[in-house]
């Protein structure tokens, strides 16, 4: 009964704000509970009979964790999770304002969550997560983090604070240093050596500048990736299947995904049935997203920092004719954008988003041809999207994450389930 | 002076955290556009570093720091020396402060942490640290800046003022596409203080 007045007056908070601003809404009544009842989170958390798994690290949260719910609820488990967007300490309250009952009890049997990685380490500090996932460290948001050293403790601290396993990636090197300081069991999941050779599937993780620990034993192994098919192993069974979106980063995504669920359901776990569902799984919106839009198919991509730029630009096909690149508030300093090799952008039809100009003096000094430079963000979109049809490929958006919010909300697009395989 | 300049990007894979590197391709457009040449090179482990033309020791992490210094233990001396010769060097962030350290004979005092866009006598630039030193100081030459990643490209008359010390080219020079650029870097400055 004691959460009762908050939530209401978080319930009502969120009508409002939908009321003026259909599909958003999602920040607001979060902050609001969480003044009125900080202790909400931790209790809600605390509750779920399978208790917590976390999934953290720089790149692949959304996906990784839209994978393993997507699989553990195949199996017949209720989970409760959290939108990509939600993935700090208010962005939990609000996930709970909505999906919650007034007296603060939410729906499930297990909790899968995606966390930022700082979040993450304040948060488990607090509800110790049964299993844990960490993907990796990429050099991110050093405005925020200042050092990738940083970022490693913040994983450290979570690994510390799980109680069952700790499932962590065999390629990259911090993970490996992670591995060494915890005592608690942990496995390690992977690419094969074949995948790795590839120079298109080189993953740049943070360097350590530390002596190189060797590769561990990984029980849940990426084998072969060629486009979007993938085959693993997972101890001695084997499967294959489609990745919603090419690209190897969504490779790791779906092995760690596959190790995680596999720890979730213990025996249950049935690799034929997890595959079938990452078969059929849509993107996470704008991973390689592809909407139609006025007749057409439009590709979202999102891009939050050098490492998923560069990769995203790297698996782009071909250089698209027609790019609407829009970097928003979300970076704060853009300075990152410059250690990317733009070299698959031959040329960009509009740059826009609060950091446009940032945007467009990157692409100026790199000498990529731009059409126009529009502050109005939302002339912006409506300009790019009236563009004639291009001669071939199909129109690209190349976003951050606020840019990607506001076009969302622009074009009404405000389900984040309703994303489409294509 | 060689008829194509030589800049030095030192230990790229180790110094760059915050695209600092980038400085050298702003100096490379705004003199190519200009009409002079310039070849950016990607120097560990440098020899002679007088053979190039400018110098840019960007921003690393301590364990980078660590690797680079274990490996080059020399390489901070040397700079020093040709920053008392007269030669054009860029130092930023980390770079700034140990060679401040090192020319100084006293470690830079520690604040707590500042991570914010500034305003420095006319140049803005996000800052991250927790050294207490000026944003921009100059010592003959060279330039040491607090301010991470392209400082450069949003401040083209800092830019120019490099060239121009170091009489590359005449700044006077300036076509459509400086206006372009100016536009946009003035653009970049104002939104850094927007909320």
């Amino acid at each position: 009964m004691r959460y009762l007045p908050a939530l209401l007056i978080g319930r009502l908070v969120r009508l409002a704000v939908r009321l003026v601003r259909p599909g958003g809404g999602s920040a607001l009544p979060g902050l609001v509970v969480s003044k009125l009842a900080p202790n909400l989170t931790l209790r809600a958390l605390s509750s779920f009979k399978q208790g917590l798994v976390v999934v953290t690290g720089t790149a692949g949260k959304s996906t990784t964790t839209k994978m393993v719910v997507a699989i553990v609820r195949a199996h017949g488990v209720s989970v409760f999770t959290n939108p990509s967007t939600a993935n700090i300490e208010q962005g939990f309250f609000s996930t709970i304002v909505r999906h919650g009952s007034l007296f603060g009890k939410v729906p499930g049997e297990i909790a899968i969550l995606e966390m930022d990685e700082a979040h993450a380490a304040q948060l488990t500090d607090k509800v110790s997560p049964r299993i844990s996932v960490i993907l990796n460290v990429f050099e991110d948001q050093l405005d925020r983090f200042v050092d990738p050293a940083l970022v490693r403790d913040k994983l450290l601290a979570v690994a510390q604070n799980t109680h069952q396993r700790v499932l962590l990636n065999a390629d990259d090197q911090n993970c490996l240093l992670i591995g060494e300081q915890i005592a608690i069991p942990k496995s390690y999941f992977g690419l094969s050596q074949e995948i790795n050779r590839s120079p298109v599937n080189q993953m740049p993780y943070a360097p350590t500048y530390l002596d190189q620990r060797s590769k561990p034993s990984v029980s849940s192994l990426a084998l072969t990736l060629a486009g979007k098919n993938l085959s693993v192993q997972l101890d001695s069974q084997r499967a294959s299947f489609e990745l919603p979106t090419r690209g190897v980063h969504f490779a790791l995504d779906a092995i760690a995904a596959l190790a995680c669920a596999k720890e979730v359901l213990g025996k249950h776990f049935d690799l034929d049935l997890a595959a079938q569902v990452l078969n059929e799984l849509p993107p996470v919106f704008s991973r390689g997203e592809i909407r139609e839009i006025n007749g057409e198919p439009v590709e979202f991509i999102l891009v939050q920092n050098p490492v998923s730029m560069q990769l995203n630009l790297d698996n782009l096909e071909g250089s698209p004719e027609q790019v609407l690149f829009a970097i928003g508030r979300d970076v704060h300093d853009p300075s990152w954008m410059w250690t990317v090799d733009l070299k698959n952008l031959k040329r960009v039809s509009t740059v826009s988003g609060f950091n446009y100009a940032d945007a467009a003096l990157l692409l100026a000094y790199n000498e990529i041809p731009v059409d126009s430079v529009e502050p109005d963000y939302f002339k912006a979109i409506e300009d790019f999207l009236a563009l004639p049809k291009p001669s071939k490929g199909m129109k690209t958006v190349i976003y951050s994450a606020d840019a990607m919010r506001r076009l969302r909300r622009h074009l009404g697009f405000t389900d984040p389930e309703d994303v489409d395989r294509v | 002076m060689s008829s194509v300049l030589k800049f030095a990007a030192l230990y790229p894979d180790h110094l760059d955290l915050n695209g600092d590197h980038a400085n050298l391709l702003v100096l490379q457009k705004r003199l190519e556009w200009r009409g002079v040449n310039s070849e950016i090179v990607s120097v560990d482990r440098p020899t002679n570093l007088s053979e190039f033309d400018f110098v840019l020791l960007g921003h690393g992490s301590d364990a980078a720091w660590s690797e680079v210094l274990k490996i080059d233990s020399r390489l901070l001396t040397n700079i020093v020396d040709l920053v008392s010769s007269g030669c054009n060097v860029l130092a930023v962030a980390s770079g700034y402060q140990k060679l401040h350290e090192l020319m100084n004979k006293e470690a830079a005092l520690l604040i707590e942490r500042v991570s914010e866009f500034k305003s420095f006598d006319g140049v803005v630039g996000y800052v991250n640290t927790e050294f207490d030193l000026p944003e921009i100081s100059r010592t003959k030459n060279s330039v040491f800046t607090l301010f991470h990643g392209p400082v450069l490209a949003k401040n083209p008359r800092l830019a120019d003022e490099i060239i121009a010390n170091a009489n590359w080219a005449d700044v006077s020079l300036t076509s459509d596409k400086f206006a372009e650029v100016e536009k946009l870097a003035q653009a970049s400055r104002q939104i850094a203080f927007e909320d």
